[in-house]
């Protein structure tokens, strides 16, 4: 298992330089057309979600972005009509792909915040996880990718949560679904809340505690 | 619809080419300096070349041919430039060339423009390169586009081509030009959410 902290710092900087790499939107397969979803049905100027389609307010970003494609699906679901997909189409992609989306940060400045979804994976060759981050001034600054518990080979669903704190001069906060390698993961029924400082953060560090707080592989069996 | 002067002619790209005295893409040893106003970029520009090819062209004496020197690389080359945003906010702005591409297996091909917002890192606020309607194989000169809407706050504008890890293009009277609302946005301007959104997944384009 490739676990190196060199995948961190390359979600890091996800938002990467001009070409390929914050390209949105994979590729549409054609898919049939779904029943429209409820949004639909009382506002008829949305248009209703698809089977196939890149999830409305998501993209397909990180640094192999073409390798993988990001789509609902309405055959594998935790709930509801959808989930979201997010898998590679080559054999042996060269690097990670996500699935992510951000906002403005000032709702939840000064925060704890939890985001929780259920995730599913089929055929996992590396690693895949669910990441949040936060960024000041268009600077990473904390983050956690799973990476220290991350989904491998067959997970059926199961509910994964990550914490992290939001400081007072928080400008965005991302987060998403990561795969680095062959296979396939699903997410669905995620949700953003603001939780009290009982709840322990997940960060894997921040910029200005770089350091894990513990040790990591001291038999080497990873 | 008006099309501004900043029309990238082939005519001056091959005299901006030409000046720099440019020898082929085969036998210069290391990438040649790209043509002025433009930059090389990408993440293996090192293994792409830039010339003007008064061989292969669409219309005019020449085409910009940009090419791979390997058989194949982990990444991609671009030829790009950037410009103030600020003649363009609030308009939607069309980057479209005839294209002619020579991509071997897993190769691709595009043309791509990038709308970026204030801040001292990256802060897209559109991005197109082709990537879901990308340019492959062996294909005969076609005319492809790119088209952003450019939000007032936008501060820059950065455009051209790329190659993904191996092959070549040639690239001619590329145009960049204000379009009506009539032409379709090739990819969506980034609206600044202060909330989540669609964690269901079940949630429609608005």
């Amino acid at each position: 298992m490739k676990r190196s902290m060199t995948l961190l710092s390359l979600l890091l900087v996800a938002c990467a330089p001009e070409g390929k790499h914050d390209a949105e939107d994979p590729p549409a397969d054609g898919a049939p057309l779904e029943a429209p979803a409820v949004e639909a049905e009382t506002d008829p100027s949305v248009v209703p979600p698809k089977a196939g389609e890149l999830p409305h307010g998501w993209q397909l970003a990180g640094m192999a972005a073409d390798e993988y494609e990001a789509t609902t699906d309405a055959d594998v679901v935790h709930q509801g009509r959808f989930s979201a997909r997010l898998r590679a189409t080559v054999d042996k992609p060269r690097a990670f792909g996500t699935m992510s989306q951000f906002f403005e940060a000032d709702r939840y400045r000064g925060s704890r915040i939890r985001l929780r979804g259920f995730v599913k994976a089929e055929g996992v060759a590396n690693w895949a996880g669910m990441w949040m981050r936060v960024d000041e001034g268009g600077e990473p600054v904390v983050l956690d990718n799973m990476q220290r518990r991350p989904l491998t080979g067959d997970v059926e669903w199961k509910e994964v949560s990550i914490v992290l704190d939001v400081a007072k001069q928080a400008d965005q906060i991302g987060f998403g679904i990561l795969l680095d390698g062959p296979g396939t993961v699903w997410i669905d029924g995620l949700v953003l809340e603001k939780v009290d400082l009982t709840v322990p953060t997940t960060s894997l560090g921040s910029k200005e505690h770089p350091l894990p707080e513990e040790p990591a592989n001291l038999t080497f069996v990873e | 619809m008006k099309t501004y002067e900043r029309r990238a002619s082939v005519r001056w790209l091959a005299m901006a080419m030409t000046s720099l005295g440019v020898a082929t893409a085969a036998a210069a040893p290391l990438p040649p300096e790209p043509p002025a106003g433009w930059t090389m970029a990408g993440d293996r520009n090192d293994a792409f070349a830039v010339v003007v090819d008064r061989d292969v062209r669409h219309e005019g004496p020449a085409s910009a041919h940009l090419a791979c020197q390997k058989d194949e690389v982990d990444g991609f080359g671009a030829l790009m430039q950037t410009i103030d945003a600020k003649r363009y906010r609030g308009k939607r702005m069309r980057l479209s060339a005839w294209v002619k591409g020579a991509l071997g297996n897993g190769h691709w091909a595009g043309l791509w423009m990038r709308v970026d917002g204030p801040g001292s890192s990256r802060n897209t606020l559109a991005f197109d390169n082709m990537m879901d309607r990308r340019i492959q194989g062996e294909s005969d000169w076609a005319r492809h586009e790119v088209v952003l809407d450019v939000p007032e706050e936008a501060i820059r504008i950065a455009f051209g081509m790329l190659v993904v890890r191996g092959g070549e293009i040639w690239v001619d009277e590329l145009a960049f030009e204000e379009v009506g609302h009539d032409v379709p946005t090739t990819k969506p301007t980034k609206q600044h959410r202060h909330e989540p959104t669609n964690l269901d997944f079940e949630g429609g384009q608005p």
